[in-house]
């Protein structure tokens, strides 16, 4: 069976290399890249046409809300986990879900916490 | 690992999917009025008296509440009766679960017991805030106490905090300093300085033994993740206690940035085997 290909969207380099390590270390994810911002997100999900998204809600010059939104336009089927320090917040985890998310994981996380949430949604 | 509220807990624990719990919390939207219609709905308050409380709202900084009183629409204690009432019949996520049909009043019981187990380690140590912080108290003791107990969750280091002190922010030289905004019903302005040692023992758990071989912007990059996942864990806390907040994302500052001359704020110093750091939450 072919990997699942993850595609990580934070504006933090070290929760990007956090979350890769991760993805690489399972034997069904295989991680295709990392997008600092929401508008790179909506850029390297239509280049890459990625099978999961992992995405964070707070970043600078797009928001995770609005670039899920957008993505789901574009992909209605797009699988996209929210991973956010925010997602103690009831009314965020509901925006998200609405938008179009799949689930939601909060930071921190545990490395098995989100290949099990990854294996849910794909 | 972090601080969450009974629905994400739920998801992530595989109880119920992302659309179940969407049904649930749409249903406590639509049942769970706000202050203003719930005194309407009950009324307690006419259409008019909405206009004119709203109208009021707008040119001043008020509750619904605080502006029917002025408007002598209510009273204090009627205030406090219609806040009873609609605490009463408020419902809660494991009851809209129930009443949906997604689970039974013994599951909920036994993930709520569970739930809070979890949500324990979370519950706030006693810090002692001077009263000269007046209303920053809570939010700086809740700060401070994160900062401390995420410390431990993300990197392991037992760090302690030491006297809590209110007055003009003095920056230590040499370290890193790290800002966070978060605003709505109220403002929070958090900066956390760290000592070289810690940021980099933070920065490693975070990014893994690979660190050595990484420039130092992945350190920063780590800090200012570290205090999104505190300032993040702190808006939940704060937000279940009735707060509306959003959060901008963490900044690196220098030790004469203007955001921090002439400031007054609550601070306390961490000390660790791994380095030391202080908390500072600014005083508005």
């Amino acid at each position: 069976m072919s990997k699942k290909r993850v595609l990580i969207v934070d504006d933090s380099i070290a929760i990007a290399r956090q979350l890769q390590n991760i993805v690489e270390a399972s034997e069904d994810f295989e991680f295709i890249g990392h997008a600092g911002n929401g508008l790179e997100a909506i850029k390297r999900y239509r280049s890459e046409s990625p099978d999961v998204v992992l995405m964070d809600l707070v970043m600078p010059e797009m928001d995770g809300l609005t670039a899920i939104r957008t993505i789901v336009g574009i992909d209605k089927d797009a699988k996209i986990v929210v991973v956010s320090s925010v997602a103690g917040v009831s009314e965020k985890v509901a925006e998200a879900l609405k938008f179009g998310a799949k689930s939601v994981l909060a930071k921190p996380f545990e490395a098995d916490k989100v290949l099990e949430t990854l294996r849910s949604v794909c | 690992m972090a601080i969450k509220f009974f629905g994400q807990y739920l998801l992530e624990q595989g109880v119920i999917n992302s659309e179940q719990l969407l049904e649930a919390i749409t249903l406590q939207e639509e049942k769970n009025l706000k202050f203003g219609e719930y005194a309407l709905a009950k009324g307690f308050v006419t259409e008019a008296d909405v206009t004119r409380i709203k109208s009021l709202q707008q040119t001043e900084d008020l509750y619904f509440g605080e502006a029917a009183v002025r408007l002598e629409i209510l009273t204090d204690s009627r205030v406090a009766e219609i806040l009873q009432l609609q605490n009463n019949d408020h419902l809660y996520l494991g009851e809209a679960l129930v009443q949906i049909g997604h689970l039974d009043d013994a599951t909920v019981d036994e993930h709520l017991q569970a739930f809070r187990q979890d949500q324990d380690q979370y519950s706030s140590n006693q810090i002692e805030v001077p009263a000269a912080a007046g209303d920053m108290a809570k939010s700086a003791e809740l700060v401070i106490d994160l900062t401390e107990k995420m410390l431990l969750r993300v990197a392991d280091i037992r760090a302690k905090a030491g006297a809590v002190t209110v007055g003009n922010v003095e920056v230590p030289d040499g370290q890193i300093i790290t800002a966070v905004r978060a605003n709505g019903s109220l403002s929070l302005d958090m900066v956390l300085t760290l000592s070289e040692d810690l940021a980099t023992g933070i920065a490693g758990a975070i990014v893994g033994p690979d660190l050595a071989a990484e420039s130092r912007d992945i350190v920063i990059d780590s800090i200012r993740e570290f205090v999104n996942i505190v300032s993040g864990n702190v808006i939940a806390k704060l937000v279940q206690s009735g707060a509306s907040l959003e959060l901008e994302p963490p900044r690196t500052l220098t030790v004469d940035d203007p955001s921090l001359a002439a400031q007054r704020g609550v601070s306390c110093e961490l000390a660790s085997p791994e380095g030391n750091g202080v908390v500072i939450v600014l005083i508005k």
